[in-house]
């Protein structure tokens, strides 16, 4: 479960921001326990002053705080080339998770979360940036292919139209990884890893194919040409180029 | 300036223009009357006259000698015979039924030569018949023979002149008298009454009717300007209450509908500012909820892991409640993002995330739909109703179809249904039915509320039924384009 503790100054370091002095306690505990290191700020400024001297490689910041709220901060932040941000937020909507995520942090949390769940979103964060890949990477996270337009962050895909195309939440995790791996095909298995890794398989293990099928007649349909196409036993492929914008 | 005038003012100037067209009217009428000649003639002036002894001065009927002319053209008309010099006159020569032999040219006056063609020996165009009672009179005054004179008259009249004293006798009505001059020419008197209309009336009722017509179009403007303010405000009145970000009426009609107007304004203020601070109230509990529960789940951690199993399903609970509020709430107070969007692709998408997780869900799918509406919220609508049907009726069938420029969506369960008396108090914000609290279903009741505002907000309507064959239907009707 825990990184190895050998040396605790190879350790990340993450940086709570919490305006909540017990929370505040409680999450880093938490995090120390699993083989963090871990400091806490109690608002934007002191936040700033410790991200310039002790420079974290990860911050869990609060939405709504006294002072410069949680956004504002991700935002600058997110502007400066600083530490990954994962927000913790007490607005737990869908528009609120968007615009977390948009303005730059690289996960979003509603609260009351699992302690489990923020454990895990944090290692993929860490791993994720030590493969080198941040949030800043992902800016203006909007695919094209074939005039379509896939927003993945908003999940709001366009056809060459204009017009917004539903997606189910299992079309939408495949049609991410298509996009994500265009012009490869990608088997059954590799499909489901990419698209639900690792949690909820078996639901969407049944699910898969009339998802794929599904997928495949909203776009081949409305394109009136073909962009997934099954390759005989070997899987499926989103056919033409895909561009980040 | 019409604009902003009192209903007094805009009253006084109808009925100050109702005035003075009604006297004009009356002017006119004054103007242009024809002259009064209905009154009844002494049947001693008609006996004067035919005896050539002139008109008198009071009575109506003027007729001079055979021979002489009419001094004026109006009736009763006088007329002579065939004037000196002779001559056959258009329409051949007249001859008086009943009355001695002779050539008498027919007389000038058209009426009399209707009344008396040969032809046509019972006068048709009134109802005229002899009347021998005022002939024999007429002969006896004249003291002339009866043979030599004639005499029509209406029945009422010549019965009046059988009962009464002579000196008092008064035709009322058209007749028709003459006698035969030793010369062979006749003396008449003609009296012609019209019926209604005559000509006086005709004229009069034209006036009238001209007045109506130019009356009528300021009336109905005048009405329609003053009913569109009251009109304009009922409507906002009906909308009161139900979209918190109405705008205000505009300050537009007369003096009074603005004080009426102000007056609702500042009531709807109020009102908005009421729900906005209820709103905000159930949103800043519900928020203030999330840290002590996060701090719970914190605290929980240490728990053996069957109790904290529990306690974490009763945050998870607490949490979707919250949640709830939450969009509830802010369904309410956000500004829609509008899309043009396929809404029947937005109802497949949340039939299969559901059938995907192994639901039983169907949807019955018609043609695409073309709407304008806010996808985000259109989906949190459809997915809470199918969340419904899943809850309480274990299964939930979708059917979409267009009725009449509107989309409608059905979505059947197998449940209990809701007791009609109950079908809208569902609707209501933190109204649970007892069963749903009994079987812990979870929710705070917010579901149908939420259902109902996006309806709403969408120009929809949202209804519910009990089905024949058990379970529930509930109706969203949604405009199209």
């Amino acid at each position: 479960m825990s990184p190895p503790a050998t040396d605790m100054d190879q350790q990340p370091l993450i940086l709570v921001v919490d305006d909540d002095p017990d929370l505040r306690k409680l999450i880093t505990e938490f995090l120390s326990a699993r083989g963090y290191r871990v400091a806490a700020a109690e608002n934007a400024a002191v936040m700033l002053r410790m991200i310039e001297v002790e420079r974290p490689d990860l911050v869990i910041l609060d939405v709504m705080m006294p002072g410069e709220d949680g956004l504002s901060v991700a935002r600058r932040l997110a502007s400066e080339k600083g530490p990954a941000v994962i927000m913790l937020s007490a607005l737990g909507s869908d528009t609120d998770r968007i615009i977390g995520l948009e303005i730059g942090a690289d996960d979003y949390l509603a609260k009351p979360c699992n302690p489990r769940e923020l454990l895990a979103r944090v290692r993929a964060v860490l791993r994720r940036q030590s493969a080198g890949e941040s949030a800043r990477d992902r800016e203006g996270r909007v695919y094209e292919f074939a005039g379509w337009k896939l927003d993945v962050l908003r999940r709001d895909l366009r056809d060459p139209g204009g017009i917004f195309i539903e997606l189910s939440d299992g079309e939408f995790a495949l049609l991410r990884s298509f996009v994500e791996h265009p012009q490869r095909v990608l088997s059954r298995d590799r499909l489901l890893e990419y698209a639900h890794g690792g949690n909820t398989r078996d639901v969407f293990d049944r699910a898969i194919d009339s998802q794929i099928s599904r997928l495949r007649r909203k776009l081949n349909d409305r394109a009136h040409e073909e962009l997934i196409r099954t390759v005989r036993n070997e899987g499926y492929m989103l056919l033409p180029k895909v561009t980040r914008l | 300036m019409w604009r902003s005038l009192s209903i007094y003012g805009r009253t006084f100037l109808l009925m100050l223009a109702a005035l003075v067209v009604a006297e004009a009217v009356g002017i006119a009428f004054v103007i242009y009357r024809p002259p009064t000649h209905d009154a009844p003639v002494q049947l001693s002036t008609v006996v004067r006259v035919l005896a050539g002894r002139g008109a008198g001065s009071g009575g109506g009927a003027r007729g001079p000698g055979g021979g002489h002319p009419a001094d004026d053209g109006h009736p009763p008309d006088g007329g002579g015979g065939p004037p000196p010099g002779d001559g056959a006159p258009p329409g051949g020569p007249g001859h008086f039924p009943g009355g001695p032999m002779g050539p008498p040219g027919a007389p000038p006056d058209i009426t009399l030569a209707t009344l008396v063609s040969p032809n046509q020996p019972a006068p048709t165009n009134t109802k005229l018949a002899p009347a021998d009672t005022l002939r024999t009179l007429v002969a006896s005054q004249l003291g002339a023979d009866a043979a030599r004179v004639i005499f029509y008259a209406t029945a009422s009249d010549e019965h009046s002149a059988s009962t009464a004293l002579i000196g008092s006798i008064m035709l009322r009505d058209s007749f028709l008298a003459g006698v035969r001059r030793p010369d062979g020419t006749w003396c008449y008197v003609n009296r012609v009454v019209e019926g209604f209309p005559n000509a006086l009336e005709r004229r009069a009722m034209l006036l009238f009717a001209l007045g109506a017509a130019t009356l009528m179009p300021l009336a109905w403007l005048f009405a329609r300007a003053l009913s569109a303010p009251i009109r304009r405000f009922s409507e906002a009145a009906q909308r009161l209450g139900m979209d918190p970000n109405a705008p205000a009426l505009p300050r537009e009609g007369p003096k009074e509908m603005l004080v009426a107007v102000d007056s609702f304004n500042s009531m709807q203020a109020r009102l908005n500012r009421l729900i906005r601070e209820r709103t905000n109230m159930v949103g800043a509990i519900a928020h203030d909820l999330r840290t002590p529960l996060t701090r719970l789940a914190f605290r929980i951690d240490d728990l053996p892991s069957a109790l904290r199993e529990k306690v974490d399903r009763d945050i998870q609970e607490m949490k979707t409640m919250i949640s709830a509020a939450l969009d509830f709430i802010r369904d309410r107070s956000l500004t829609p993002q509008l899309e043009r969007l396929d809404f029947r692709l937005l109802v497949e998408g949340v039939v299969d995330n559901h059938s995907d997780l192994g639901h039983d869900v169907t949807l019955q799918a018609g043609v695409p739909l073309t709407l304008t509406g806010n996808p985000l919220a259109l989906r949190r609508m459809v997915t809470n109703l199918v969340e419904n049907a899943l809850k309480y009726g274990e299964r939930a069938r979708l059917r979409l179809r267009v009725v009449d420029d509107r989309c409608v969506l059905d979505i059947d369960d197998d449940g209990p249904g809701i007791p009609e008396s109950l079908q809208e108090q569902v609707f209501e914000p933190f109204f649970r039915l007892e069963s749903s609290r009994n079987r812990d279903t979870g929710g705070i009741g917010l579901g149908l509320s939420t259902v109902r505002a996006i309806v709403l907000e969408h120009g929809g309507e949202v209804t519910l039924g009990n089905r024949k064959g058990g379970g529930l239907r509930v109706s969203v009707m949604l405009p199209v384009g």
